[in-house]
């Protein structure tokens, strides 16, 4: 339609102003090493997902009662996103109370069944959503998975990392003792 | 190396390349606040296979402030056959939130009704699917009745009706979809009932296509139950009489901590439908995992144990059964089990055992037996990287050639922003082979794809990634992430950056 009214060449000129525009745009958003500067606020994506257990939850039911929370995404074929999930259970044990980690399911809406299937007896420390029409997927800008995003309290992204492999559960612990501190023993909770 | 690129594109590039590294100034956090999740994307390619050299720049630009959230892309990647031009804006649209309970949306949508059957109308770019609809849709709640009304349009990607001579992207018409879906939420009980409505225009034919769908979702205890019916009526200009087909399928879910079971059944019957994707019995990383919606019953049983004390690992049990109802046929048994090592040690492995009788799908329906032996180890490696290897043995009971694969993955962690890696697979069974060398010097042969990958991610919202070599098409996790990549040779450099 649009190309209809202005026109092909119009169109392409249009196109290529927007991403010369956008582009303008990204380097006065942060340098690489600043990380406040790049934030997807998670004030402006609202959803409301069927879970694991079958209820129906929106972000303020999820993201509440914690001082960061871990959004992770998952699939039932993405063999590094299951070898992930028990590094990530380990990660929300050890900082039980200031932590809260969401994983959301970008499977298709029949692998729903399978996926409860392969989460179900796990009975991990997580809420696990079904994000069937990948939109929270698309507004966080995420193209590959696994990839774990970690949030603050007011819903701003601090950080986030793509894919996993054997000592990436590392890099995740590193940035939470940045963020939280460091997990105490249990020789000194005592 | 042959190039086919726009002049503008290139200057497009590099000036992005520039401004993205210049020194940037500190940077206004509303810029964040409106238009975070923006990002561009460019890719430049040399592809062997598909004999196509290529610049493809996207942008994607999301706009959000309170209840109002809108997005544009413009891009000239053209994986579908609906897309017509180069640097289009091939998606637009808004999202309004009336109130909490009240949501309308313009322009570029996603609609699913029921599990999928029924209309299944999403982007998914990791599959290269994309059924969104162009038009409008509202959704809601009053109490516990909720409310969904859509209406939009969308050109068929079904590739072989652009390839007969007659129909073109320029002169299709596009289809148009319409309906809606009134469910009922209580507490642990919903239901729903959904009526899709399509009109299309099929080699100069008119096709309207009229499903309802009726689906009922039970949480008891530590039982989840899903029931779903799908009535197809298919009516084409000169037809006698309609086609009508139905698609009915169950679920039933059960977990307790260490161990859970789910049971599936499907019965479709003449109830193809170009939107909608009819939920599969067999697992989605293999070949032959598309369910087939003219003819196909069955059921599966599927069992995970994982006690507490085998920190993470896995015991998993699948059994399917499957046949078709209007043709004669020996059926299609699967008994499938794998065990996957705790994940917590420093070396992991899965192994699996399969065994297939009856109709073998991935060789064509062809009767007989097959079975399939896996194993792949993941572990770390000197150098602060990490090695993956599978191998997999495939053996036919008839005159088909048997096959094995094997999958090697290297990759080393030179510092945190700098990963290189080497990946090799290989197949004994027979295909085509690819064309011969990359620039002339040979680096395979038929039945092997070798390439290595080069990522730098200078911060964890950008990242360059250059491959070079060959790539097999199909699910793949490679360096630690995984994705359906179509088959791929020669060079490749990619950048992205979020916002």
């Amino acid at each position: 339609m649009f190309k209809e009214i202005i026109g092909v060449k119009t169109m392409r000129i249009l196109t290529l102003a927007m991403i010369l525009a956008l582009a303008s745009i990204f380097p006065f958003a942060a340098s690489a090493q600043d990380t406040d500067d790049n934030e997807v606020s998670w004030d402006g994506v609202r959803f409301e997902l069927e879970s694991l257990d079958g209820d129906d939850m929106n972000e303020e039911d999820v993201f509440s009662g914690a001082d960061y929370y871990i959004v992770d995404f998952w699939a039932t074929w993405c063999r590094p996103c299951s070898q992930y999930l028990p590094q990530l259970e380990s990660i929300a044990s050890d900082y039980e109370g200031s932590l809260k980690i969401v994983l959301f399911s970008v499977d298709d809406p029949g692998n729903i069944s399978t996926a409860r299937a392969m989460l179900g007896g796990e009975d991990y420390p997580f809420t696990i959503l079904f994000d069937v029409e990948k939109e929270i997927q698309r507004d966080l800008g995420v193209a590959r998975i696994p990839t774990s995003i970690i949030f603050d309290a007011s819903g701003e992204e601090v950080w986030r990392h793509i894919g996993y492999e054997h000592g990436d559960e590392e890099e995740v612990r590193a940035k939470l003792v940045e963020l939280i501190g460091e997990v105490e023993s249990p020789a000194e909770e005592e | 190396m042959r190039y086919v690129i726009n002049a503008s594109a290139i200057t497009v590039f590099f000036l992005t390349f520039i401004l993205l590294n210049s020194n940037p100034a500190k940077a206004d956090s509303a810029l964040e606040q409106y238009f975070g999740g923006s990002s561009i994307y460019f890719e430049l390619s040399q592809d062997e296979i598909t004999d196509t050299d290529k610049f493809e720049g996207e942008a994607d630009l999301r706009f959000r402030s309170d209840d109002l959230k809108v997005f544009l892309r413009a891009s000239n990647n053209m994986p579908f056959p609906h897309q017509t031009d180069n640097f289009e804006f091939q998606k637009r649209g808004f999202e309004y939130d009336i109130n909490r309970d009240w949501t309308v949306y313009g322009g570029n949508f996603s609609m699913i009704v029921g599990r999928g059957a029924a209309l299944h109308a999403v982007e998914d770019r990791g599959v290269g699917w994309d059924a969104q609809l162009d038009g409008g849709k509202f959704e809601g709640e009053i109490g516990f009745l909720s409310l969904t009304g859509f209406w939009g349009e969308h050109k068929s990607d079904n590739t072989l009706y652009y390839t007969t001579g007659v129909n073109t992207p320029e002169n299709v018409r596009a289809d148009k979809l319409y309906g809606g879906v009134v469910g009922l939420d209580f507490n642990d009980v919903d239901f729903r009932i959904g009526l899709v409505k399509t009109d299309m225009m099929r080699n100069a034919a008119q096709v309207s296509v009229t499903i309802t769908e009726a689906d009922v979702n039970w949480k008891a205890g530590d039982f989840n139950i899903y029931f779903e019916g799908d009535w197809y009526k298919t009516e084409t200009q000169g037809a006698e009489e309609p086609v009508e087909g139905r698609a009915q399928l169950a679920e039933i879910n059960w977990a307790n901590p260490g161990i859970s079971i789910s049971g599936q059944y499907i019965d479709y019957e003449n109830s193809l439908f170009e939107y909608g994707t009819h939920p599969t019995l067999k697992r989605t990383e293999v070949d032959e995992s598309t369910a087939n919606p003219v003819d196909q019953e069955g059921f599966r049983i599927d069992t995970n144990i994982t006690p507490g004390s085998w920190d993470g690992a896995t015991l998993r049990v699948i059994l399917v059964n499957l046949k078709a109802d209007l043709t004669e046929g020996a059926g299609h048994r699967d008994f499938f089990v794998e065990y996957a090592s705790s994940p917590l040690q420093d070396y992991s492995f899965i192994a699996s055992v399969e065994r297939i009788g009856g109709q073998l799908l991935y060789y064509g329906g062809v009767p007989g037996n097959e079975e399939n032996y896996k194993l792949s180890v993941d572990g770390p490696f000197f150098l602060g990287g990490s090695f993956h290897a599978q191998t997999r043995i495939r053996q036919l009971s008839n005159d088909i050639e048997s096959d094995d694969e094997l999958e090697l993955g290297f990759d080393w962690t030179v510092s945190p922003e700098f990963t290189i890696g080497l990946f090799r697979e290989t197949s004994t069974n027979p295909i085509e082979p690819p064309p011969p060398g990359l620039f002339g010097i040979p680096i395979d042969s038929p039945g092997q794809w070798n390439h290595m990958f080069v990522n730098y991610t200078p911060d964890p919202w950008s990242e360059w990634n250059l491959l070079i070599g060959s790539r097999r098409g199909g699910y793949q996790c490679s360096g630690g992430v995984c994705a359906n990549l179509p088959p791929f040779k020669g060079i490749q450099l990619t950048y992205s950056r979020l916002l």
